[in-house]
């Protein structure tokens, strides 16, 4: 497959129609070049949602089906204007395969319904030109698949499409994923035909051992029905080991399903116990605000005397004046004035008439002595009252506390309260419940798991031990067919295609670790020209497991993969898929493009570099969808120069918040792209 | 001046409820509660007749001693320093009843509003929103206080 065209409509970022055409030939590199959130992924997803129909990339695992909108947004808010008006986005592939140019158009309608946005997929079709110029056109999604499937199959379409950062998942990929990329893999290297005939041979020869059985006699007649059953216990040990596989399969599916979702709720988890967190710091504020209003409660009473020290101030202001003119307490006894008085005497014995001025002095001390227990009680209250004042700053200085106090209890409260309501608000209801219940289900398959793999062991050990007793019973049949001079030709047509089943098999397992010594020595070589010179000379090779999955050893045959950068890793899953190409290929190249997304993120310059060297030699088509951080002026300058760049593409926002597409010169790319700022490398 | 502890303190019927629901909530007692509106009244010069409404709520009796010194000086300051007109604890309590009254309907317009709920036993308070209401009281106290 070599892409020619990816014609988009409408398609997320993209307002309208915009149109991408791919190099390929002697200059196979087309470089689409944006700043984060431009659309470049939206470019990644165009292609794979045209391929597949998939809405989804592996990178929105942990993203709602629903929650991924292809319609632009622009355009769906305009289309909200008009009361059922629809929006029709889509993508248009144009490729060449095997001769053949193949038209590949997908579309979804997005519409408004009750004030909620829906998307749905509208139509598909494919249209295939020959070289002799006749047009197949295909509107059956399901005929499309299978024939799109011909063209790049599912399973593998990873190798090929992919976000840079994300393809070192090929090193670690779950037992799943291997099993699935290992049967796309070997369907690449044709190795699934091998396999069909083995098992057509094997049928075979099963009716004619019946056969066979059917007339034999005596001794050999007992030695066929043996063989014949210990075959057909084989097979149901087959069939129940493949049961099993399945089953295990399915749980680990399972297992990888609830993880993902286990995953997206372990921040879930992180949130719930931060609400237990926040609930426990805020049930201990409240009790310290309560504590703050009991104090509140015994002083507010207390506090209220601030409110009238007006008049307190003013009485004792006036009873200290008494007391220093001694109206209070009187410096004359009331009764020794009143009998001075009543017998108009001084103390010293003259008479005092009244209208004198002594007897008007006396007069005015009656007066103002006043009742002598009124007298008491004001001194009394004199006291009292200058102790009141006296407190006037403490209770004043308590009061400020205890608001202060509580006004930061308050605050406190209020904050929790906040981060509460948004840690409520992220976890959503009932997460905590399905949680639980997911990592039961988890666990509940993992054991499983288990279970069925001690079983499988069991049945496998059982089946060895079968397959020795068939290998004996077949001797034994041999022999005594020989010693009774049996030579029939059901029997040697039996034994030709018994002979034929296993020279299959072999050649299937010598092909099998042919291909993968032949894919790990290529990926070990396209490694090491990837890796800087400092690095060269720290790995031996790179090892291809049974189930395609891959190791590196070092020079002392240690297994590091697990040691190594995410860098590392990435350009040994790049070897490793250029390897895997090269091989289906027989040794030319590959007609398959590399569509990568964030090409570049993980390598250090040395490493791009090397990439731009070396990349577009092993494949057909190399296309690059990268940022400004990724491809500087140093990458740009590197391509230019290897004479391979054929197109670039540069993502333009528009002042409404969308992209446009502008083909630019690769000349253009290099006064457009920036150079490196100071420091970085 | 004797501090007469055999006194029936009134106050307005219609403010039963109300001294029922803030004792506990806002002070400890009934004399608190009473020395806080007379406060509040004289403050704000706010003096009202309890007339037919009035009711005996407590004893004069449960009264502190600076309640009564403060009491004394606000009808002292009323009378310009006769002490005379503190002679009777009576009158002394039924002038600071006024004041008591007025100040509760102030406290009721200004701080108590939005705490309460009208019932047909009068007014009373909403215990859904009065957790906060002790802090408000002290601080419109306090303030009042400082700012005059």
């Amino acid at each position: 497959m070599i892409l020619e065209t990816l014609t988009i409509n409408n398609f997320r970022q993209f307002r309208g129609k915009s149109t991408l055409r791919f190099a390929h030939g002697k200059k196979n590199v087309t470089v689409i070049f944006g700043e984060n959130g431009r659309g470049k992924t939206g470019i990644f997803r165009a292609l794979i949602f045209c391929l597949f129909g998939d809405r989804q990339l592996s990178q929105d695992e942990l993203v709602d089906d629903r929650e991924v909108h292809l319609v632009n947004n622009g355009a769906m808010r305009d289309s909200q204007q008009e009361k059922g008006r629809t929006v029709e986005a889509g993508v248009e592939l144009t490729f060449k395969h095997n001769d053949c140019r193949y038209t590949l158009r997908r579309t979804v309608q997005g519409l408004w319904h009750n004030g909620e946005r829906h998307e749905e997929g509208k139509e598909v079709t494919l249209s295939i030109e020959r070289p002799d110029g006749n047009c197949t056109p295909l509107r059956d999604p399901e005929s499309i698949k299978e024939m799109m499937g011909l063209v790049i199959d599912y399973r593998v379409r990873e190798y090929f499409l992919f976000d840079g950062e994300k393809i070192e998942h090929l090193t670690r990929a779950s037992q799943h994923q291997r099993t699935e990329v290992s049967k796309g893999v070997r369907n690449l290297l044709n190795i699934d035909g091998l396999e069909i005939a083995t098992k057509a041979l094997k049928h075979v020869g099963k009716e004619f051992a019946k056969e066979l059985e059917k007339s034999a006699t005596g001794e050999l007649a007992r030695t066929m029905k043996r063989l014949n059953e210990s075959t057909a216990k084989r097979d149901t040990f087959d069939e129940q080991i493949a049961a099993l596989a399945a089953d295990i399969q399915k749980a680990e599916e399972e297992i990888e399903d609830l993880e993902k979702k286990l995953k997206k709720h372990r921040g879930i988890t992180e949130l719930v116990e931060q609400r237990e967190r926040l609930n426990g710091q805020i049930r201990d504020i409240e009790h310290e605000m309560q504590d703050v209003r009991a104090v509140v409660r015994d002083k507010v009473a207390r506090t209220a005397i601030l409110l009238c020290l007006d008049p307190i101030r003013s009485v004792y202001e006036d009873i200290e004046k008494r007391r220093k003119k001694g109206e209070i307490p009187p410096e004359i006894r009331q009764d020794l004035i009143e009998r001075l008085l009543s017998e108009r005497k001084c103390i010293c014995g003259r008479e005092i008439r009244s209208g004198t001025p002594e007897h008007t002095q006396l007069k005015e001390w009656l007066r103002r002595v006043g009742d002598p227990e009124l007298s008491d009680a004001a001194l009394e209250m004199w006291r009292s009252l200058s102790g009141i004042i006296s407190q006037e700053e403490t209770v004043r200085s308590n009061a400020e506390t205890t608001l202060q106090q509580f006004g930061r209890k308050n605050s406190e409260l209020e904050r929790l309260r906040r981060q509460l309501s948004t840690v409520t608000a992220k976890i959503g209801e009932d997460v905590r419940d399905d949680a639980i219940h997911w990592e039961g289900q988890r666990k509940k398959a993992e054991a499983a798991v288990r279970k069925k793999s001690v079983e499988t062991e069991r049945l496998e050990e059982m089946r060895q031990e079968l397959d020795a007793l068939i290998r004996q019973l077949e001797a034994q049949k041999v022999k005594l067919e020989k010693e009774r001079g049996i030579a029939n030709e059901m029997s040697a047509r039996h034994t030709l295609v018994e002979n034929a089943r296993q020279a299959l098999v072999a050649v299937a397992d010598a092909f099998t670790k042919e291909a993968r010594e032949t894919i790990a020595a290529q990926a070990t070589a396209y490694f090491q020209t990837f890796l800087d010179a400092d690095s060269q000379g720290l790995f031996d090779r790179i090892q291809v497991n049974n189930d395609y999955s891959l190791q590196i050893m070092d020079n002392h045959g240690n297994a590091v993969l697990a040691n190594i950068s995410a860098g590392q890793r990435q350009l040994m899953s790049i070897a490793f898929i250029a390897s895997l190409a090269k091989t289906a290929a027989d040794g030319d190249l590959l007609q398959m493009p590399l569509f990568m997304d964030t090409p570049f993120g993980r390598l250090s310059l040395d490493h791009r570099l090397r990439l731009i060297d070396n990349l577009p030699k092993l494949c057909a088509q190399w296309i690059l969808l990268a940022t400004d951080t990724e491809l500087r002026r140093s990458e740009a300058r590197h391509l230019y120069e290897s004479k391979r760049w054929g197109r670039f593409y540069r993502l333009v926002s528009t002042p409404g918040g969308e992209t446009e597409v502008e083909e630019r010169s690769t000349e253009d790319a290099l006064t457009l792209i920036r150079e490196e700022e100071e420091g970085e490398s | 001046m004797k501090m007469d502890g055999d006194i029936r303190v009134r106050t307005s019927k219609d403010h039963q409820q109300l001294y029922n629901d803030l004792k506990g909530l806002l002070v400890k007692d009934f004399h608190e509660l009473f020395f806080l509106t007379a406060c509040l009244g004289y403050c704000h010069g706010c003096h009202a007749k309890l007339g037919k409404s009035a009711e005996d709520r407590f004893w004069s009796r449960t009264i502190a001693p600076d309640e009564w010194y403060a009491y004394y000086s606000m009808v002292l300051a009323k009378n310009d320093m006769d002490f005379g007109a503190v002679k009777d604890d009576k009158a002394v309590i039924a002038e600071i009843e006024g004041y008591a009254h007025g100040g509760m309907l102030f406290f009721i317009e200004n701080t108590l509003n939005g705490y309460l709920l009208e019932r047909e036993s009068g007014l009373s308070v909403d215990k859904s929103v009065s957790q906060d209401l002790p802090r408000r009281v002290m601080q419109s106290v306090f303030e009042t206080a400082v700012k005059g």
